[in-house]
């Protein structure tokens, strides 16, 4: 009996599991099947429930090569960044690597695929700041490195994602059955709200290929307030300021805690050798750290992350503009604790390349670091202080300093 | 390695299985062993590396202390030698769990009561460490009382490093485990045992990954992210959330680890014996976690209750057990006094026992419930200001008003996670647990009845359903112990 017993165990469990990959296989809830086989290339990539890391090595590998010579690399603070924008400055033809959840193993990983397999000649690496405190394993599979980063087939995956978690696999296929298409952003409705030339805009849109996810969400934002009723302000109060715990909260443990970055180390190598990797290989880097508001400060400000950002500038040279001002300060420029609108990026970007009007941003070296450094430090302790008297940092608010949520026109007039 | 992850079920394990019985079809005896302490060796230091080499340190550490322990005659020329030995060697045990796991909570209090700004460590606790440097000292107990003779390295290695137990238990004593590896007729596959382990790792996986993960998840992040005092409906309903997830994460390992054991034909110890259904402190006691009450019942309530019997032995000796459990489970206040809490509550219970008082058995069941939600959030929270806090929602009445004017509502419990919660209370309080199931399943065995294979069936099933949401395993909760 006892051997019978094990028999139809077994053949259930084997039953079971051959049915249970099959589904997986048929519905392909990551598009992992399809990407591999070149079947599908192209997906928004703002969806949180594609494995853009995917979508990105696979588009690496079946694309011919010399079609991508340009890497956007980071992580959802990326996502803004137009690479028709990078174009426009650099001549190159960019491909956007942001990711949900970027970490440096997926920049290390990313930027040697690429230089392997095309002829990349350009990375504008943009880093969040987050790398330093957010747990290096795997979150989840939209954020599952792919196997081919590391060794030189994909088979890994291939009998991993016969196996992913059934929730996703069931939510897919009682969506759309088999192999569902992935759900489009719509942007025409985004025209109306911002200042911008109409028909510039539409080509930024189109020619970025629907890269940044901001754009979806911008649209979200803004139905948001109108079918809400709500002021800016008030979104910006619920969605931005008090997004997880409420903004007094957040000030609380900011100038009373003193946060630690336990990745430091490990980012600062990673960044070294990505480095060495470029300077080797011809390839130019640039190296960015993004806007960041008041709201998310908590998480990292603190001395150990200025200790990570003074090492940083003795590996690169990079862009700053993660520091105390009015534009990080205003909460328009924000659609979420931890993500800047468009306009910022886009601002950014042109600051870069040396199209500055509203002075943003801080080109740091190792010659000015720690000036640099010192100067943020004040700023922070002139918040803390007025935290400390009023209870409070009191923020810019709709058409005060810093707010670029709705550019003029004439900026772009300055565009050359 | 979690037990319920595939690289465990699908690579590791086989491996081990197989390899052992193929030894064991060669007649190679302690190739057998030796495969087994290997493979347990590796299963630990694919758990984590880094303290591999402090765990083979310690195990050999302690075999030498043994040895020398055992080999000393007991009498009372070598008495003094063989005392300090087993001093030195419980002192040598205790300061590296002290290291590990209690630097930074002396520090605090080192900084609290002198006003000092000594930096906390945030030394990264090496896993199973509680549980198998308790094993090493009783070893060494029982080593200097003369209870291991016979004990070759083998034999030895194989009780401290068995992968089923290694991590998180059940404690089993050498006495029960060694006697089983050197049993001859346990050196072949028996399907019977292969069975009934089928049975309890599918009933232990569905339980970890189907009931305990999802509860888990969505409690401790309530408990994480405390600000001020929660809503009423939100206290009682993640307290008890985070009640019944804890019970299920730690019987789930108990029942995979009992199961692994029977494909080796070793037979582990219960662990739980449905402790949600107790009616007072004191059965609840006998029901959870049996293994490490009965490790400490042997080796601290009975040398304090002997010492301690001019002081009402028996309770002074059960505040002082309850006191180490606290203490061993956690380095912080909270744990100590959520073990002495216990301790009361067990005290109490049997004070009335022993005057022949009880009450009626809903309304000692009730309290008994309520009293181990409390006693679980002083468990959970990282400090009594949390703890007070919750305790406060609990009882924050003026908030129910916010529910009942809609400004509040059930929707941020979810949908899933709240029957899954119904669900599993209703498994711990009316239906049997798996150790009924697998006595069942060993009856129908016996008797080569079909309802057998009935049982079987359900156990695939359960296998597979846990394989399907495999991917997103937690560790288990004593990991951190």
């Amino acid at each position: 009996m006892a051997k019978k017993a094990i028999i139809v165990f077994l053949t259930v469990s084997l039953l079971g599991i051959a049915l249970f990959g099959l589904l997986n296989y048929l519905v392909d809830p990551y598009y992992f099947y399809r990407f591999r086989s070149g079947e599908i290339r192209e997906l928004p990539r703002q969806d949180e429930e594609i494995n853009q890391r995917m979508m990105v090595v696979y588009d690496l590998k079946n694309s011919p090569v010399g079609t991508y010579e340009g890497l956007v690399v980071g992580g959802s603070k990326s996502w803004p960044v137009s690479t028709a924008l990078l174009k426009h400055y650099t001549g190159y033809d960019f491909l956007h690597c942001g990711v949900v959840n970027g970490k440096f193993d997926w920049y290390e990983g990313v930027i040697k695929y690429a230089v392997k397999h095309q002829k990349i000649k350009y990375v504008l690496l943009h880093l969040s700041g987050c790398e330093t405190y957010i747990d290096e394993a795997t979150l989840n599979e939209a954020r599952r490195m792919p196997a081919l980063l590391s060794v030189e087939t994909d088979i890994r995956d291939v009998g991993h994602f016969l196996f992913v978690d059934l929730r996703s696999t069931l939510k897919d296929f009682h969506k759309k059955g088999f192999r569902r298409e992935a759900l489009k952003p719509q942007v025409d409705g985004l025209r109306p709200y911002l200042g911008l030339d109409a028909e510039k805009l539409d080509q930024w849109i189109v020619d970025a290929r629907l890269e940044s996810a901001s754009k979806r969400l911008l649209i979200d934002y803004y139905k948001t307030m109108i079918s809400k009723r709500l002021d800016p302000m008030l979104y910006a109060q619920k969605y931005v300021l008090d997004m997880e715990i409420p903004y007094t909260n957040k000030l609380e443990r900011l100038f009373h805690e003193n946060p630690t970055v336990p990745y430091l180390r490990q980012n600062l190598e990673a960044m070294k050798r990505i480095k060495e990797f470029c300077d080797a290989n011809n390839v130019e880097l640039k190296v960015v750290v993004g806007a960041v508001h008041m709201a998310e400060r908590y998480k990292y400000e603190g001395f150990e992350y200025w200790d990570f950002l003074l090492r940083l500038a003795d590996i690169v040279d990079y862009y700053d503009f993660s520091y105390f001002c009015d534009i990080n300060d205003n909460p328009l420029n924000f659609w979420n604790e931890r993500h800047n609108i468009d306009t910022i990026t886009w601002v950014m970007i042109c600051s870069i390349y040396g199209y500055d009007p509203y002075h943003f941003g801080r080109h740091v070296t190792k010659a000015n670091v720690a000036k640099y450094l010192m100067e943020r430090e004040q700023d922070y302790f002139v918040r803390a202080k007025e935290y400390a008297s009023t209870g409070t940092v009191k923020l810019p608010g709709m058409g005060e300093k810093g707010d670029l949520s709705r550019l003029p026109k004439t900026f772009l007039n300055g565009l050359k | 390695m979690i037990f319920s992850t595939y690289k465990f079920i699908f690579l590791f394990f086989p491996i081990v299985f197989f390899g052992y019985f193929f030894l064991g079809r060669l007649k190679q005896w302690s190739l057998m062993k030796i495969w087994l302490v290997v493979a347990s060796l590796v299963f630990y230091a694919l758990g984590d590396i880094r303290f591999f080499p402090i765990f083979v340190m310690s195990i050999f550490g302690n075999y030498v202390f043994g040895s020398a322990l055992g080999g000393w005659p007991a009498d009372s020329e070598h008495m003094v030698q063989r005392k300090v030995l087993l001093a030195v060697g419980i002192i040598a045990n205790v300061l590296l769990l002290g290291y590990y796991k209690y630097t930074d909570f002396f520090i605090s209090n080192f900084n609290f009561i002198v006003g000092g700004d000594v930096p906390l460590r945030h030394i990264v606790l090496p896993i199973g460490i509680s549980f198998f440097t308790f094993q090493l000292i009783a070893y060494l107990v029982d080593s200097y009382k003369g209870q291991t003779k016979g004990y070759n390295i083998l034999d030895y290695l194989l009780f401290i490093t068995f992968f089923p137990q290694l991590i998180v238990g059940p404690i089993i004593p050498h006495a029960e485990s060694v006697p089983q590896f050197e049993d001859i007729n346990n050196r072949q596959i028996s399907p019977r045992n292969v069975a009934i382990g089928m049975l309890m790792f599918s009933c232990g996986c569905a339980k970890k990954i189907l009931l305990a993960d999802p509860l888990t998840a969505q409690a401790e992040g309530f408990f994480s992210t405390i600000a001020s005092t929660p809503d009423m409906v939100s206290a009682w309903y993640y307290s008890i959330e985070y009640t019944i997830s804890y019970y299920f994460d730690l019987s789930s390992y108990a029942d995979m680890a009992i199961g692994l054991g029977l494909f080796f034909n070793i037979d582990l110890p219960i662990n739980f014996d449905s402790p949600y259904k107790a009616r007072n402190f004191q059965d609840y006691w006998r029901r959870w976690h049996i293994t490490l009450s009965r490790f400490l019942g042997a080796y601290v309530f009975r040398s304090w209750y002997d010492k301690t019997r001019f002081l009402h032995g028996y309770y002074a000796a059960t505040m002082v057990t309850f006191f180490v459990s606290g203490f061993w489970h956690g380095a912080g206040w909270t744990f100590v006094v959520w073990g002495l809490v216990n301790g009361f509550f067990v005290c109490t219970a049997s004070a009335m026992a022993k005057h022949g008082k009880s009450w009626p058995y809903l309304v000692s069941f009730s309290l008994t419930t309520l009293g181990v939600v409390l006693c679980r959030i002083l468990f959970v929270a990282p400090s009594f200001t949390v703890a007070w806090t919750v305790l406060k929602g609990l009882a924050n009445i003026p908030s129910l008003s916010g529910y009942l004017s809609g400004r509040m509502g059930l929707a941020k419990f979810g949908v899933v996670q709240p029957l899954i919660l119904v669900f599993s209370i209703a498994l711990c309080w009316f239906s049997p647990n798996s150790g009924w199931m697998r006595r069942k399943f060993t009856e129908y065995l016996d008797a080569n009845d079909n309802r057998a294979l009935l049982l079987a069936l359900a156990a695939g099933v359960m296998f597979v359903v846990s394989v399907m949401f495999m991917n997103h395993v937690a560790s288990f909760l004593y990991f951190q112990f």
